[in-house]
């Protein structure tokens, strides 16, 4: 990730914007919606990417300490996905989001509202995201790969 | 599989375009996926590059790519880690949920 960031800002101009925009590790609500009613049917579990999302907020304060970035701003946004069915978000889920998990029990109930539910229906995951600006201090970054750097 | 709908509500381009104002000018998209916030945000840039390492998803990015973008929104395979890009050569540069 350091790598990645470093290479970043070779190819910035200096005073250049880096944008970081990702998922919060938030336990994301899935809701069912019909008509104009939203019933809860629970969280996913994204425990397994705080790991991912540590070393990420590690690389970009090493480059802040290193001088490479400055901070800029911070916030969060609410961020929607929707599909027909419980079924086609589970596969969706499954198939693009790694390790993160749909509790049996939230499938279940998604289901059970989905039946009930007003149609036409919709299951909705609810992601929060995060952004953040950097300006890309002035100087040279050569390349790691030319520089000697291992990966 | 794919999301009926992505950010119907529009928040995520709402958000990157008021913390990264585009002016016109030339846009790095890392991790672009298929490429749908590429799209979204292109029109606002001069130039946009969008990367991911997934031939798949570079596939569905220039498949999805508007006609008109067809000049301004290039899809390339690359990693973060070694960007076939000259020193200096973007204005901004979008981590889009990668790294």
């Amino acid at each position: 990730m350091v790598h990645a960031l470093r290479e970043t800002c070779r190819v910035l101009r200096p005073g250049g914007l880096l944008i970081d925009l990702r998922p919060i590790v938030s336990h994301p609500p899935v809701d069912v919606l019909g008509g104009d009613q939203a019933a809860s049917a629970g969280r996913l579990d994204d425990s397994s990417d705080s790991a991912d999302a540590a070393a990420c907020e590690k690389a970009l304060r090493l480059a802040v300490e290193q001088g490479w970035l400055e901070p800029r701003e911070t916030g969060a946004f609410s961020y929607s996905m929707y599909w027909d069915t419980p079924e086609r978000m589970l596969e969706y889920v499954t198939a693009n989001w790694g390790e993160v998990q749909v509790p049996e029990e939230v499938v279940v109930r998604a289901q059970q509202l989905a039946d009930v539910a007003v149609r036409p229906v919709r299951t909705r995951i609810r992601l929060t995201m995060s952004i953040a600006s950097y300006v890309k201090i002035g100087g040279r970054f050569p390349s790691w790969r030319r520089s000697g750097e291992q990966c | 599989m794919t999301p009926t709908q992505r950010d119907p509500e529009g928040n995520e381009l709402r958000h990157l375009l008021r913390y990264a104002p585009m002016d016109g000018g030339r846009v790095l998209d890392i991790g672009c996926g298929d490429g749908l916030l590429t799209c979204r945000f292109a029109p606002q840039a001069a130039a946009v590059v969008a990367v991911d390492p997934s031939v798949s998803e570079l596939r569905e990015a220039r498949s999805g790519r508007p006609r008109a973008l067809t000049g301004r929104v290039h899809f390339a395979a690359a990693r973060g880690q070694a960007l076939p890009f000259a020193e200096g050569h973007f204005d901004l540069a979008f981590f889009t949920s990668s790294f």
